[in-house]
């Protein structure tokens, strides 16, 4: 009966098998390849790695389908089962058939895998017996995985999505790591450089899940006769499908939800000068050298952001965290990242001389805005609010002041009109920043604010930068609607009683004061004029050779040509992605960059130049070209 | 040895003539259900050495869940079973080695041949034969390198049969293998059947639920509706126990009603006399009432006895015809139709 059925299932199957086998086996090869022409994956065992999580998975996959579910959904086990066979033994020899192969896939790959290392590296007796054991046990569980799903019929694919998200939603929403987890954890990265230890709870999992996989299996195939796993082959009704689709859609849509929601432990530094104000948390790590300024920013912070909650009506702000880092120059600030923790992790080096507390709270401003509005103030239309309102915020007490009352934030905001400033960069506030850049940018949307404060009133305009910045956003798909129904436009006729375009005609007649009394200290400012050009070195090969204008020409000044290589698809560029090459006008108003670049790769670039007038920079205008 | 038909509530202790001896197969309270659905209940069945044994039975009565208890393809929730001469709770791997079976619906490998189909299960049956086989093949117009999935439907019914007799079975379970089947095919199968019954002396168990199927080929029968076994014995025996008598319930009150009940009828019933009603009559001992229905004025009682009881029944008021095996049935299974 044995060799019956297997010579049934070897007939049946043998080129879906074999087909699955070589093919197993070739994408080893390359991976084997790719490894030798690579030289740097450190043991030839990274590629088994590769192979079981990938190759190996799919290949039992395919395994299993062609054995259980091809049986079952065909109905052909209603013929076997008027024959002398046993549902067991039906289910015996498909399961032994497909573990054969499994496990000869792996120990081919292993064995190829020693061939290859045996001259190259030390691969003891205790070594290549714990690889193996490790990859021959992920590779099990996958089949055993496979071959239970197999008897769900036409839940399986359902169930393959629902297991995925589940793992997904595991990972992110729980403290559960899945990479640390049975199967999952034997195929880590130690896996190919791991030869001293056992992992034995890694195994004992793995194996417990082996166990289980190949009992549900057994016992979906023979509950009530095979009655069961024939049930659940029957093809989905409409209604079914219908149902799971619903379940799946609103599966991922918790997940999504859920996975925004999750609440995450706050970050902490220890030894830290601890500000609290109402609602406002402000953490500056000190070393004991920095303890003065440390304290010292710390409670301008935590006053500015409780200025600040109040001001907009905010709820508990997110904690604030400083760190000092000394690399970075006095006036460069940067956002770390908070991996599974709440909060907002700055860096700054406060201690330098140079360094600016205010222009440092303004930054920092915006940083905690972002943070609480989970980047939705970052959204274009109302972008330019956010801008100037970290620029506005450190003067609300003058808020109806003229606005050349702050001649440096009033220059930037001319020189920003200057380079062309129309109504609709309102509504394209990333390509304003992009042309002006980012501290110009702020200081014209800063005189917008001066100006709602000036001609509307500073009530109406707190009641506007309240609707636009203060509401909190619902982490969910509410926040999509509320940003439909909160139009800038809606928000500015609501709160501050006038139309874009009034608003708009305000704020040329403030702006025009503003030229006529400042023209002077205008016509001073350095305008920075810069061109860039790809030398070809060979047919693939392209050297950067870059000139830069400067007018009226300065006696000398420090300028920078910043750039980043982007990748195939545009994205946001973070500003410590960002390379920086510094040289002095005139004195090198050539010059190239030191490394080439390959044909076809594009480039992010502009030239910066720091303006002591505007107290900041101003750029040339960001580009994004294709090295051609 | 002499087996007696019996009928579940009939009367028993009738003597009917002797079938071959030797069972093939008994079965006693098989009962199954599947959740709170009684498919079979308290089911008794036996098969003799030789016969064709027609197991008839409305749709859903239970015909395929007791096949499949007997082919052991699902488990009796109760119930005694003797195979061969050997008690067995469930049938074993080795007593299905001896049953050539043709299910109600034929689900080959598609891909595989009649050939191919042959050697798989050829595999399976020691006392597999190859060249009978391939004489079925041919006997049945089977093409041998056609693959099952390109079989009209009769094609695979044949080729079920030639598959479960090239083993050579001992005893031949037939799961309504004619439905679907056009009436030519029909007949040429049971012509099938009943040659190799004949012929190889093989115990066939069919299920239908054609009468007309089981008159044709069966030596016995077995009734049963709603799980359980109304009767079991042969067709002659049933049909001269079961028999129609109609009464006139009171011509007063119906006048002409007899008149007109019988106009389909070979003769005219003496008139009842006036001072007695057949609303007072009752079934001798005996006797069962299996139908019992007024309409029109006529009092039309379905009644069961032995054979021998009725050449003793007498009454003035009574007119006493034979029923076909189609009536019978109906009787039996209890159905609403007029009989």
């Amino acid at each position: 009966m044995i060799w019956t059925l297997l010579c049934k299932e070897l007939r049946q199957h043998w080129l879906a098998l074999l087909l699955a086998a070589i093919l197993t086996l070739a994408g080893y090869g390359l991976i084997v390849i790719k490894g030798m022409i690579a030289g740097d994956e450190g043991s030839v065992l990274v590629g088994v790695r590769l192979f079981v999580m990938s190759l190996v998975t799919l290949c039992a996959l395919v395994i299993c389908h062609r054995l259980v579910v091809v049986e079952y959904s065909g109905r052909t086990q209603l013929f076997l089962e008027a024959l002398p066979v046993s549902c067991w033994w039906m289910v015996a020899v498909k399961y032994v058939l497909g573990l054969v192969l499994v496990l000869g896939v792996v120990v081919i790959a292993l064995g190829l895998a020693c061939l290859v290392g045996w001259s190259k590296e030390v691969l003891s007796p205790r070594y290549v017996v714990i690889v193996a054991t490790r990859a021959i046990s992920a590779a099990l569980c996958a089949y055993h995985f496979f071959f239970v799903m197999g008897f769900l019929g036409r839940y399986r694919l359902a169930l393959y999505l629902a297991v995925l998200l589940g793992c997904f939603a595991v990972d992110e929403l729980t403290d559960l790591k899945l990479d640390r987890f049975g199967p999952f954890a034997l195929l880590d990265e130690r896996f190919p450089f791991e030869g001293e230890r056992f992992p034995w709870d890694a195994l004992r999992v793995t194996w417990g899940l082996n166990a289980a996989f190949l009992s549900i299996a057994f016992l979906l195939a023979l509950t009530r006769e095979g009655a069961v796993a024939s049930l659940l082959a029957e093809k989905m009704s409409h209604r079914e499908k219908v149902f799971i689709a619903a379940l799946l859609v609103g599966l991922v849509f918790a997940v999504s939800v859920l996975e925004e929601k999750k609440t995450r432990a706050p970050f902490d530094l220890h030894d830290a000068v601890t500000e609290r104000r109402a609602g406002v948390v402000a953490k500056v790590a000190a070393r004991p050298s920095d303890k003065d300024p440390a304290e010292s920013l710390g409670r301008h912070v935590a006053d500015e952001l409780a200025a600040m909650r109040e001001y907009l009506g905010l709820g508990n702000l997110p904690p604030v965290f400083i760190t000092r880092r000394r690399d970075l120059d006095a006036d460069r600030y940067e956002r770390g990242e908070l991996e599974d923790a709440s909060g907002v992790h700055l860096q700054a080096n406060f201690g330098a001389s140079e360094f600016d507390r205010a222009e440092f709270t303004a930054w920092l401003r915006r940083e905690v805005l972002l943070a609480h509005t989970q980047d939705r103030a970052k959204l274009e239309p109302k972008m330019w609010v956010l801008d100037g309102f970290a620029l506005f915020d450190g003067m609300r007490d003058r808020a109806t002041d003229p606005l050349t009352q702050d001649k440096t934030l009033a220059l930037r905001a001319l020189y920003g009109q200057e380079l062309g400033f129309e109504s609709g960069d309102l509504s394209r506030w990333h390509s304003f920043r992009e042309r002006v850049g980012g501290d110009i940018a702020a200081g014209v949307a800063w005189s917008g604010l001066k100006t709602l404060a000036r001609r509307a009133g500073p009530e109406r305009c707190q009641n506007f930068l309240r609707a636009v910045l203060g509401v909190e956003v619902p982490r969910d798909f509410r926040a999509l609607l509320r940003e439909r129904s909160a139009k800038l436009e809606h928000l500015l006729m609501t709160q501050a009683g006038l139309t874009l375009g009034q608003f708009w005609s305000l704020w040329q007649e403030e702006l025009a004061s503003m030229r006529r009394e400042l023209a002077d200290d205008l016509a001073q400012l350095p305008k920075l004029r810069a061109e860039v050009i790809y030398v070809p070195l060979s047919a693939e090969s392209r050297q950067i050779r870059y000139r830069v204008r400067i007018e009226p020409p300065p006696d000398r000044a420090p300028y920078s040509f910043l750039h980043h290589q982007l990748p195939v698809f545009d994205e946001e560029v973070a500003p410590q992605s960002i390379h920086r090459e510094q040289n002095l006008y005139p004195q090198r108003r050539e010059g190239e960059l030191p490394h080439t670049f390959a044909r076809g790769t594009r480039l992010y670039w502009t030239f910066s130049l720091d303006v002591p007038a505007l107290g900041c920079s101003v750029i040339s205008g960001w580009k994004r070209d294709e090295i051609r | 040895m002499s087996v007696a038909p019996t009928f579940s509530n009939v009367p028993s202790g009738i003597v009917v003539p002797p079938v071959k001896p030797g069972v093939v197969l008994r079965a006693t309270g098989l009962r199954r259900a599947f959740g709170r659905v009684r498919a079979v209940g308290d089911l008794n069945v036996t098969v003799h050495a030789g016969e064709i044994y027609g197991f008839l039975g409305t749709n859903g009565a239970g015909k395929t869940t007791t096949i499949r208890m007997l082919m052991g393809i699902i488990k009796s929730d109760a119930g005694a079973l003797e195979l061969f001469g050997v008690a067995t709770r469930r049938t074993s791997l080795r007593q299905k080695q001896r049953i050539g079976y043709v299910s109600q619906e034929q689900t080959f490998y598609p891909w595989m041949t009649c050939r191919a189909l042959g050697r798989f299960v050829g595999g399976l049956y020691p006392t597999w034969d190859a060249g009978e086989f391939d004489r079925l093949l041919r006997v049945l117009e089977l093409p041998p390198d056609r693959k099952s999935s390109q079989l009209s439907g009769g094609m695979r019914v044949k080729l079920a049969l030639a598959l479960a007799l090239a083993s050579r079975p001992a005893l031949l379970i037939l799961d309504e293998p004619t439905s679907g089947l056009d009436p030519v095919a029909r007949r040429e199968f049971l012509d099938i059947i009943q040659g190799q019954a004949r012929e190889h002396d093989c115990t066939t168990f069919f299920s239908s639920h054609r009468i007309d199927e089981v008159e044709r080929v069966a030596d016995r029968v077995g009734i049963i509706h709603h799980g359980q076994m109304r009767y079991e014995g042969d067709l002659q025996t049933l049909q001269a126990s079961v028999r129609r008598v109609q009464l006139l319930v009171s011509p007063a009150s119906a006048p002409g009603a007899m008149e007109s009940a019988l106009k389909q009828g070979s003769s005219v019933p003496p008139p009842l006399p006036p001072e007695v009603s057949s609303v007072d009559f009752a079934a001798p001992i005996g006797f069962a009432v299996l139908r019992d229905q007024t309409r029109d004025g006529v009092r039309t009682l379905i009644l069961n006895a032995p054979p021998a009881a009725w050449e003793a029944f007498q009454h003035p008021n009574a007119q006493v015809s034979t029923l076909t095996l189609e009536d019978i049935f109906i009787a039996l299974v209890g159905s609403a139709a007029q009989i």
